[in-house]
């Protein structure tokens, strides 16, 4: 009894100390720009090991390690040793790095980076040693963040991402200047505005008992997709993350354009896997899709699966090559009708269409937070954005510069980018965390209206009132999203 | 009351007064010196361990950490989640020094007793002989229980602990976390998008729990008795496809349905081809929910079957021969022996499989999870569609949206369900309650 109660004394001891000893919190202080660039300032680690993380791409191309080898010769007297971190490319670094996992610099989108940025996970860049003048300051803004009281910059940007068409110059139809040119500029109606598109893909689909398509791309890719509620007026949040702006007034007319347009794609589209299928049905040789929509850095692997298929016909490796870069094409993608009504035929082109606007991106490399070699990384940052190497990259990898000088120079779909972003038909993801919210609700509301009009037996999206409906949802689900995600 | 009376008068005993006062003391006094020596160094040795980690840690627990962490200027600052990690560790350490302290006084009391009736002590080489021969069951259960607490209990605890914090979403290293009481059960059942979602899901995990047990378990018993059937030819042949069925990984069958059966896919396509069905005919797609939850129990079937039916099959060769001929011999037909005689002899040697069958069906994450590979939600559901179970939502709500304290709610709420349920089950089946009829 007298052991029982000695036991209890002693935990009730231990308790009482520990309640007592409940200190109060203390956040990191503040701190000035010196002393949070102070990390950089003296000559470069030696013997640092430092892990990349570049996308998919780039590590499947071999275009990374040819980097890490240009760099780790270039600081050989420092024996600093680049490496591919071998990642997942979109490794989380909030849930790896406080753990001693994680990249040291990684490359990424603007959502995700800028994610990081607002937990603490990545370093603020010292910009005057970065080559940025030739940025563009709304380029530049997606990796600004307040931090105690100072504009810091958290990325060096790299490759700009939107949205574009790239088509098979050998599916074109034989007559289609005298039938697929209304306004005779030289440019297929059905590469040029959305109501050809939907028309030309009808007819392929039809020709063909559905066994082939004219547009085959993911139904449920958000990215893609978000930009038909763009156009026509949505926006993703206002001043304030309250203000919600996907179903804005004028958002329910794109979305009904979606669901056209999906009607005419079919089920085999609502899937993430279309894009990959894409990427055979653009390149095989019964030329199964006539044209698809992504990002420009997708040429790269479609010149490539084509050149294959080239070869498997018996043309050698160069002509093949040349071939496929002849024969693939990327334009800038299709012209929205104004009253958002895609089946109909267009009789003034320039009068009833506008020029889209579609979601983008900036993707950068950052380091970080965690790494334990800040002048290091640095330095690679600052090897990887030099004007050459930035060519290097965009050369290699069909990645479209961030630089405006660099994609002047490379003309063609990079100077395209370039002014639709000057033009304001480039909407950045917003650099925020929140913005990781939309995406599942996005996905599911595309997924939901595309089902509508193609394997739902009774379609329920058939008025303006129920299409608003679906997009005052898709509001109020990532308002509960970020509710949650406040309150956990 | 003499025996009372003799314990209460050893415990009066200085040297168990001193073992109670300090590890190992009252041992010095019995002359059993290198036990005391050991047990004192044991106590001196946490109390070391109190003073420099031991009592930082079980603050922590409270506190969870009181410096943020600023990794951009490479401020460490306070790992709540490590901190929460290393309070349980030393609860534990705590615990397991009560019990070598209940142990030592035990102890001390068996020495003083054997003392005084004149007996004389065991040396140390005696004691450490009892504990191998004697008590050796001791020893070799200490270490499997050590394991388990450390791999199996410390990680529940945290797990359930976890959900009494705000750990996840924004709140994640280097930010603190802090104890919220119950807020994120207050969150599950208060914000109609989650007690509708968890209404919906719940409702139709518990019908998939006993549905997909009830076809898994009596497919494999049917199976096994016709494979035991007098009539059956080859017997060995047919026995091979259950066999290739439970061999191969089931997550490959299932990403070999989830191909079979989407649109896509060859049957999909066929039927279509054939005309048998619409246009819009659809298995897997975004909206479907009893198409794909009837193809879950298929699925489900196919990968459980084989397993029920190799233990029916053993189970079926030990029934004895005689209470079949005795039965007929009295005129029972087939399915009156089979209801009678191998049903109940069945069901009470595998009443405990059928319990864990039916909570590992519950907790069936992968026939979902395959079956439909992409994520998609439901209109009606957050963060969930209509085909996933509680633990597809618990996998969602974690490691997709990393709300680690509504999971782990939710997985505390799904624990409390299984346990009552299990514990409900098992009390009241034949297993239990005639546990001697058929010994």
């Amino acid at each position: 009894m007298k052991a029982k109660t000695f036991g209890l004394c002693l935990m009730a001891a231990l308790a009482a100390l520990t309640l007592t000893a409940c200190g109060e919190r203390t956040g990191g202080g503040t701190f000035t720009y010196e002393e949070l660039m102070a990390k950089f300032e003296g000559d470069i680690e030696e013997n640092a090991v430092i892990r990349v993380l570049d996308n998919q791409m780039a590590v499947e191309t071999g275009h990374l390690q040819e980097v890490l080898d240009a760099f780790n010769e270039r600081y050989a007297e420092y024996n600093v040793q680049a490496v591919d971190a071998n990642m997942d490319q979109y490794v989380d670094l909030e849930q790896n790095g406080p753990d001693g996992y994680g990249p040291d610099v990684l490359y990424q989108a603007n959502d995700m980076l800028m994610r990081y940025a607002e937990g603490g996970h990545i370093l603020p860049l010292p910009t005057e040693e970065l080559d940025i003048a030739e940025i563009p300051s709304s380029v530049m803004d997606a990796y600004k963040l307040e931090t105690y009281g100072l504009d810091l910059y958290y990325a060096m940007p790299v490759a700009q991402q939107s949205t574009v068409l790239t088509y098979r110059k050998d599916l074109l139809p034989e007559n289609w200047e005298e039938e697929w040119d209304d306004n005779e500029n030289g440019v297929p109606d059905m590469v040029e505005t959305m109501n050809g598109l939907y028309a030309y893909s009808k007819q392929v689909k039809e020709s063909s008992s559905g066994s082939k398509y004219g547009l085959y791309m993911s139904l449920v890719d958000q990215y893609f997709n978000t930009g038909y509620l763009l156009s026509y007026g949505a926006y993703v949040f206002g001043e304030t993350h309250d203000d919600i702006g996907l179903a804005a007034d004028g958002a329910e007319v794109g979305l009904n354009l979606f669901r056209d347009l999906a009607g005419v794609l079919g089920s085999t589209c609502i899937s993430q896997n279309a894009t990959t299928q894409a990427a055979t049905y653009l390149t095989n040789s019964a030329g199964t899709a006539f044209c698809t929509i992504g990002t420009p850095d997708w040429l790269t692997t479609f010149r490539e699966n084509l050149a294959a298929t080239y070869v498997r016909g018996g043309m050698s490796e160069a002509e093949a090559t040349a071939a496929a870069e002849e024969n693939l094409v990327v334009v800038a993608p299709p012209r929205l009708p104004t009253d958002g009504d895609i089946t109909k035929e267009l009789t003034d082109i320039e009068g009833e269409t506008f020029a889209p606007t579609t979601m983008g991106g900036v993707n950068a490399f950052g380091i970080s937070a965690y790494t334990k070699y800040p002048k290091a990384s640095l330095a690679f940052v600052k090897f990887v954005s030099e004007y050459e190497n930035l060519r290097w990259r965009c050369e290699a990898l069909g990645a479209v510069p961030a630089r405006l000088d660099l994609a002047e120079e490379l003309g063609g779909v990079s100077e395209m980018l370039s002014e639709r972003v000057a033009s304001g038909l480039v909407y950045m993801m917003p650099s925020t965390r929140d913005t990781q919210y939309i995406w599942d609700p996005l996905s599911s509301l595309f997924n939901d209206v595309a089902t509508d009009n193609t394997t739902r037996n009774t379609p329920i999206y058939t008025t303006e009132e129920a299409l608003k409906g679906a997009l005052e949802k898709l509001v109020s689900d990532i308002r509960s999203a970020m509710a949650v995600g406040n309150i956990s | 009351m003499a025996v009372k009376q003799g314990k209460a008068g050893v415990c009066s005993d200085y040297r168990v007064k001193l073992s109670c006062a300090f590890m190992g003391l009252g041992q010095l006094f019995c002359r059993q010196f290198i036990k005391g020596a050991l047990l004192m160094l044991f106590e001196i040795g946490f109390i070391l361990f109190l003073i420099f980690q031991g009592v930082e840690n079980i603050i922590g627990l409270f506190t969870l950490g009181t410096t943020e962490g600023v990794p951009i200027m490479g401020i460490e600052g306070d790992n709540s989640v490590s901190m929460l990690a290393w309070g349980i560790t030393t609860l534990f350490f705590i615990a397991f020094f009560a019990l070598a302290y209940h142990a030592n006084i035990k102890d001390v009391i068996f020495t003083v007793r054997e003392i005084q009736k004149g007996n004389r002590v065991r040396t140390f080489r005696e004691s450490l002989s009892t504990l191998l021969n004697q008590k050796f069951y001791v020893l070799t259960l200490t270490v499997p229980l050590v394991f388990v607490c450390v791999f199996n209990v410390m990680p529940i605890v945290f797990t359930a602990l976890v959900a009494f914090t705000d750990y996840g979403g924004e709140i994640v290293p280097p930010r603190l976390v802090s104890w919220t009481g119950l807020q994120s059960f207050k969150v599950i059942f208060t914000m109609s998008e989650y007690i509708g979602t968890m209404g919906k899901i719940l409702a139709w995990n518990i019908l998939w729990g006993f549905g997909s047990t009830f076809l898994v378990y009596f497919g494999g018993l049917g199976l096994a008795l016709l494979y035991n059937a007098r009539c059956l030819k080859w017997k060995r042949f047919w026995r091979v496809f259950p066999m290739l069925a439970y061999a191969i990984p089931s997550f490959i069958t299932l990403t070999g349905f989830c191909f079979m059966f989407c649109d896509s896919g060859p049957i999909v396509g066929q039927l279509k081809a054939l005309e048998w069905v619409g246009e819009t005919f659809t298995i897997i797609s975004y909206d479907s929910k009893w198409s794909l939850r009837l193809l879950g129990f298929f699925c489900c079937a196919w990968i459980g079957i084989p397993s029920v039916m190799f233990l029916a099959t053993g189970i079926l060769s030990n029934a004895s021969k005689d209470m079949y001929e005795a039965a007929r011999l009295d005129g029972a037909n087939g399915f009156q022996q089979f209801w009678y005689l191998t049903l109940p002899f069945v069901l009470f040697a595998t009443t405990p499989v059928i319990i864990s069958t039916f909570i590992n069906q519950f907790n069936n994450f992968s026939i979902f999870y395959f079956l439909r590979p992409e994520t998609v939600y439901a209109p009606g559901y957050f963060n969930a569609n209509s085909s996933d179970l509680l633990i597809n939502w618990m996998y969602n709500l974690t490691v997709e949206n990393g709300l680690y304290s509504l999971g782990s709610a939710l997985s505390l709420i799904l624990f409390a369900f299984m346990a009552v349920f299990s514990l409900v089950a098992y009390v009241t089946s034949p297993a239990y309650k005639k546990e001697d009829t058929y010994r």
